[in-house]
């Protein structure tokens, strides 16, 4: 999996690209607790290049969301395939996040 | 139950209001009124007398009106319950041509009314020979039926034919006036205006046509000459057989079922959101109702009936795709058929008009048939299966020169770019279809195989059975969890055997290893329980394969455990 990152202001934007599984997952961890360790509080993880996305990948997204609201931030997702939408609905996680269908859509939402 | 499309404002079930339907109708009738140039050919190219033309135009339309309202029946196994209208068959126009040179009109009526018959039998089988016709095959056939139109729309359009080789500047005018109307029509306008896209193209290219003399005088004339009301002379009627015209004639009317697969294919398409594959009882009646129609044109003296991809085409535009709609069309043209002054506004459109009609409507065929060939994974088996017969029937009308040697038997399946790809499509498949196991085996070694040796494995075999893009990647997602929930935790002592079968309505997958049973919960573990514990992550994998999955199964035997994996396809 390639993992890459950018800025738009004050927000982060994280951007996976292949299969997000328990072997990659991990990196994408320790991509976003970098960023949070930094200080930055507004994450965006971009989804465009992530074609499928396991159990593992689902649960680091949660410790992620979890760990940033904790500290008054938030992680919002962006531009989800729509197979990668429908293992979020199965897995019953579209409650917890919030998803957007365009990445610049989700940083403005940080700005409200 | 099929669920109607969005996009339909008036859906195969729905009722349009009385004048609604009736506009609607008459559209369809300005359409199907194109193939009225096909009994006219056949009676010039043996000499007959512009009566003769007349009686076989009047009695086409009513063979045509009659098998409209048949197939849209779906009463006691008749007809599809579709608007899928009739018209004169361009698939019968060679067989055609050579029965009236042979033994003249009676010999064609007789033949029609047989091939008609052979169609009827043929409908009783058609449900069994599912296997003949994949999602591959009939996209190709519906694209192909609208491609087969373009020889015929493109020289309209410029205002081209036989006898007239010029292109006039008001020709072009017209042209641009009707298809930019009608284009304009569909993707700009709001409300119900859509509905009456073509209806309106078309008024404007007659008023067009008037204001720039493409009718003038004579065709006023011919208007005011024709009678209000005539009824069929008799003695035009009489049927005769010629066995020798046989083998033409069953050419000809398998090609029109094919198409009629075609078509009423779309037509299931475009009135069910969740559509998957054709649904070959329903064609089986729609099939008998064509048969009817052949029966029908044969009997009162009109030319092969067939249904018509550019009239699916047009309720596709106009997103109204009501069987009342049907109806009103039959009705309308049992009553054009009696009454020659009226039919005549039909018979006098001009070639602009013509030909930028059957633009818009094919446009809707050609790429309802792609987005049924792409609705499956195609590997380079099913590439060349769809590639083939679509290279070779286009060169029907690109290289036609190729095809002038071909004995006569032969003639009606190289006559069309539609015929020569139907008919090679449907063998190809046959033969495609030696090699391809319907089931087949994985070993998957815990910490040697990755995500990548599933993905490869699945996508390969859903590309050679043919199967749905999202119901593979339904079984690439349960298969993975459940792998990476065995290996992550160390339930397996070794290998992981699966083993996948397909057929067209099942995809099942079965995976055998020895050691501990993986959990499958009906819940969620709760977002607690999944920060919390690591082995809430293997709960989540269960559960996620439980909701991947149609049906779930586990058993443990000697040691063994057994997970059976059923995915609706």
């Amino acid at each position: 999996m390639k993992l890459d990152d950018k800025s738009s202001g004050d927000v982060k934007i994280v951007l996976p690209e292949g299969r997000l599984d328990a072997s990659s997952s991990d990196e994408l961890k320790v991509k976003i607790d970098g960023l949070i360790s930094e200080g930055c509080r507004k994450i965006v993880v971009n989804f465009e290049g992530v074609e499928y996305i396991s159990s593992s990948g689902h649960r680091v997204m949660l410790a992620s969301l979890k760990q940033l609201r904790k500290t008054g931030g938030d992680l919002k997702l962006a531009s989800l395939k729509p197979y990668v939408r429908e293992t979020f609905e199965i897995a019953g996680f579209t409650q917890l996040f919030e998803i957007y269908d365009g990445e610049d859509e989700a940083v403005a939402e940080f700005g409200k | 139950m099929p669920k109607k499309p969005p996009e339909l404002t008036y859906g195969v079930d729905d009722d349009p209001p009385f004048t609604t339907n009736l506009l609607l109708g008459l559209q369809h009738v300005f359409i199907i009124s194109i193939s009225l140039i096909f009994p006219v050919v056949v009676v010039r190219s043996i000499g007959g007398t512009p009566q003769q033309a007349e009686f076989m135009v009047s009695m086409s339309m009513l063979a045509a009106g009659i098998g409209t309202m048949l197939q849209a029946l779906n009463r006691k196994g008749m007809g599809s319950g579709y608007l899928c209208p009739s018209v004169c068959g361009p698939s019968y126009l060679s067989a055609s041509l050579m029965a009236a040179n042979v033994g003249g009109l009676h010999v064609l009526f007789g033949m029609t009314s047989l091939a008609g018959l052979f169609e009827v039998l043929l409908s009783r089988v058609m449900h069994r020979l599912r296997v003949l016709f994949p999602p591959e095959v009939t996209g190709l056939v519906v694209a192909m039926v609208g491609i087969t139109v373009i020889p015929v729309a493109l020289p309209n359009l410029v205002g081209r034919d036989a006898t007239d080789t010029i292109t006039e500047l008001p020709e072009i005018v017209v042209a641009l006036v009707t298809l930019g109307t009608m284009v304009g029509i569909s993707v700009w306008s709001k409300g119900k205006m859509r509905l009456y896209s073509v209806l309106v193209g078309m008024t404007f290219g007659y008023l067009a046509s008037i204001a720039l003399r493409i009718l003038n005088i004579s065709h006023l004339e011919l208007f005011t000459e024709s009678p209000l009301v005539a009824f069929p002379d008799l003695d035009y009627f009489g049927w005769s057989f010629d066995l020798a015209l046989l083998m033409p004639f069953l050419i000809a009317v398998t090609c029109s079922t094919l198409k009629t697969v075609g078509d009423i294919t779309t037509c299931q398409k475009i009135n069910d959101v969740d559509w998957k594959r054709t649904d070959m009882k329903n064609v089986s009646k729609g099939i008998l109702a064509d048969g009817m129609s052949d029966v029908v044109g044969g009997l009162v003296g009109g030319l092969g009936q067939s249904t018509s991809s550019s009239n699916v085409g047009l309720s596709i535009g106009t997103g109204a795709t009501s069987r009342k709609t049907a109806f009103a069309i039959g009705g309308l043209l049992v009553f054009l058929a009696f009454l020659p002054k009226l039919a005549m506004v039909f018979v006098i459109m001009p070639k602009p008009v013509m030909g930028a009609t059957l633009i818009y409507a094919v446009s809707f065929m050609i790429i309802a048939g792609f987005q049924i060939i792409m609705s499956r994974m195609l590997d380079a088996r099913r590439t060349f299966l769809v590639g083939i017969p679509l290279i070779m029937g286009l060169s029907v009308d690109a290289l036609p020169e190729l095809y002038e040697n071909v004995p006569s038997l032969l003639q009606p399946i190289f006559s069309s770019s539609l015929s020569l790809a139907a008919v090679l499509v449907v063998l190809l498949n046959l033969i495609f279809r030696i090699g391809i196991a319907k089931r087949q085996r994985l070993v998957l070694k815990p910490g040697v195989d990755d995500a990548d040796s599933i993905f490869n494995f699945m996508e390969k075999q859903g590309a050679a059975w043919g199967a749905r893009k999202e119901v593979i990647y339904r079984a690439i997602s349960a298969l993975h969890e459940l792998y990476e929930a065995v290996t992550g935790s160390n339930l397996a002592e070794g290998e992981i055997e699966v083993e996948v079968s397909f057929d067209e309505f099942n995809l099942d997958v079965e995976a055998r290893y020895k050691g501990v049973p993986l959990d499958l919960p009906s819940t969620r573990p709760s977002e607690a329980d999944l920060l919390r514990d690591d082995s809430s992550a293997i709960r989540l994998s269960g559960f996620m394969i439980k909701r991947y999955a149609n049906s779930v199964k586990l058993d443990q035997k000697d040691g063994m455990c057994r997970i059976r994996l059923h995915f609706d396809h």
